[in-house]
């Protein structure tokens, strides 16, 4: 219950940043536009409107989780609200969760509201395109399901939900990591700690390669690219743009991978959280 | 009478990125007891708030131990007894009053029920009953202040750490304060303040101890700790030459337009004193024992101490 009164006041605190306002309706109105996008054909139309969006939800997710996680704890104890609150039976573990998961729902609604526009966005590129060069996008490949004059539950394409699924979830994981900065470290050298973890994650195949490779390197350099492909999560696995925007790509069953996915970033979310409960039981405030 | 607070040998080291050592409190040993009103004073820096800190378990101690009401500092379930009021306290801006004590009742997991009885009547009584809906940057320091006397109420603590509680509030609202705090001694409660208005800490602390540089100066009853063995002597009506007389017989003596100002030692120099006066055609005004106001005892053991 404490955890659930600090997640939704977090919330309510988030949602009235400006700066994440303003993130969000540039993101939106991005994707919006992206539907001007019809001087080439019905499939390249539709690649860079599922393209477009799903970069936007990306970056503008990214730079929320960073600016929204980073100042989250620092905050509190920066504007003393952390004294009012662990002065009374909150244990910190309680504190430190609550403010995780208040962080959690707002990225949620933000990335919600964003795939919801992605999404309706994609239905109307189908339906008028559809309507205007008379192509059933459901014979094209990479249409968005079967179009006929109206919008129609056929122009739903769920695999774009599970593209948005887990770009949210790149972003809970990647919010533990900054949350484990954060009962450290400053906001702003939090902000490019993450910033970087995200990154050398993103290029996790390239680690991978590096410590697979025979006879590329030394002991020592292959222990190195292996302890950083090991304790650095791996945000690779949540970019599937490229198969959701060309399906003819070979992927192997979708909702599997999407749970092992899921699953991935909770369990790494788990022990990264546990690390700042332990770190932050000591911190003084 | 049980012990509320029992610190022994409390010291707090704050180490400096660059290798330096800060010593905030130093060997700190004090007692508070139920139901008293305890003054905690000293200057900037002093360690007061450090010692708060410490006892509400948000910092921890380098050596020496804390216990409050039993229970070593910080411990969860002292907490559910005890609340605090911070020096200018800071609360979610966009909550409103109202919203803001629902959050901290929450946090008491005061049931539901006794919640909105317990939220109106503490808006009430702190007089923020037409202003309890709008949102909390939009109030004056005043009333951030009420609010935050409002959220240490809300569990009926029997322990209250209040810091620097009346600094700048407006004449009623600092009053308010005052008789909040006497409100609370009289319903049995026990009151941790640190304050430097040390008017209002002599007029409602039982007990008071001065931290000078993070070491305990002096503690002790306000009542004797402000009593002398002086008596003060005024009479009116005084010659230049009976002055002089008086002069040699007493500790301090004034004479400013034939009213004489004495301070004496003793029934005998007293007695000497107004037989001299009395011989001397001068009218008695006053004899009273003399006290010492605590700025005086404040000032004198911080230069003391430092």
């Amino acid at each position: 219950m404490v955890i659930w009164t600090i997640a939704k006041t977090t919330v309510g605190e988030a949602m009235r940043k400006k700066i994440l306002n303003v993130f969000l309706l540039v993101a939106i109105a991005m994707i919006v536009l992206s539907l001007s996008f019809t001087q080439l054909g019905f499939k390249q139309d539709m690649t860079i409107v599922k393209g477009l969006g799903l970069f936007v939800i990306l970056v503008a997710g990214l730079v929320i989780s960073l600016i929204l996680c980073v100042s989250l704890i620092p905050n509190e104890i920066e504007r003393r609200t952390i004294h009012t609150i662990l002065s009374k039976p909150v244990k910190r573990y309680e504190f430190l969760i609550g403010k995780y998961l208040g962080g959690l729902l707002t990225l949620l609604i933000n990335v919600a509201l964003m795939g919801t526009v992605f999404i309706i966005m994609v239905a109307v590129k189908a339906h008028f395109s559809s309507a205007v060069t008379g192509i059933n996008p459901e014979h094209v490949p990479g249409g968005a399901g079967a179009v006929s004059g109206t919008i129609r539950p056929a122009a739903f394409d769920p695999s774009l939900v599970l593209g948005v699924i887990l770009i949210y979830f790149q972003f809970f994981l990647l919010s533990a990591v900054v949350m484990l900065f954060s009962v450290f470290l400053t906001p702003t050298v939090n902000f490019f700690a993450s910033a970087a973890v995200y990154i050398i994650g993103s290029a996790a195949p390239v680690w991978e390669s590096l410590y697979a490779e025979k006879g590329a390197a030394g002991p020592f350099v292959k222990g190195f690219y292996k302890i950083i492909h090991t304790i650095i999560p791996n945000f690779d696995y949540f970019n599937i743009q490229n198969r959701l925007i060309h399906p003819t790509h070979e992927v192997r069953s979708m909702p599997l991978y999407v749970t092992e996915t899921i699953t991935y970033a909770v369990l790494f979310s788990v022990v990264v959280v546990l690390i700042a409960v332990l770190i932050f039981e000591k911190r003084e405030v | 009478m049980a012990v509320a607070i029992e610190i022994q040998g409390l010291t707090k080291r704050f180490k400096s990125p660059l290798g330096g050592e800060l010593t905030a409190v130093d060997s700190l040993d004090l007692e508070v007891q139920e139901g008293e009103i305890f003054g905690f004073l000293g200057p900037n820096g002093a360690g007061k708030t450090t010692t708060i800190k410490i006892l509400l378990g948000l910092i921890f101690p380098s050596s020496g131990k804390a216990s409050v009401l039993g229970k070593p500092a910080g411990d969860i379930e002292v907490k559910q007894r005890i609340s605090y009021l911070p020096e200018s306290p800071y609360f979610y801006e966009h909550m409103s009053a109202r919203e803001l004590l629902r959050f901290y009742a929450d946090l008491f997991k005061i049931p539901k029920e006794d919640r909105k009885k317990r939220v109106t009547d503490l808006l009430e009584r702190v007089g923020l009953t037409d202003a309890a809906d709008k949102p909390l940057r939009h109030y004056s320091k005043g009333m951030l202040q009420r609010a935050g006397v409002a959220q240490a109420l809300l569990n009926d603590p029997d322990l209250i750490f209040l810091d620097e509680p009346t600094s700048g509030l407006d004449p009623i609202a600092h009053a308010d304060i005052c008789n909040l705090i006497l409100d609370l001694k009289a319903q049995g409660k026990t009151v941790f303040v640190s304050s430097h208005q040390l008017a209002d800490i002599e007029m409602v602390a039982d007990r008071v101890a001065i931290l000078v540089s993070g070491k305990l100066a002096m503690k002790g009853e306000v009542k004797e700790l402000l009593t002398t063995k002086q008596v003060e002597v005024i009479a009116d009506g005084v010659s230049e030459a009976a002055a002089g007389e008086v002069k040699s017989l007493a500790d301090e003596c004034e004479l400013h337009a034939g009213r004489l100002t004495a301070y004496v030692q003793g029934t005998d120099t007293l007695k000497k004193t107004i037989d001299l006066l009395t011989k001397a055609g001068a009218s008695l005004v006053a004899i009273n024992p003399r006290r010492r106001t605590l700025e005086k005892l404040f000032v004198e053991t911080v230069r003391g101490g430092r």
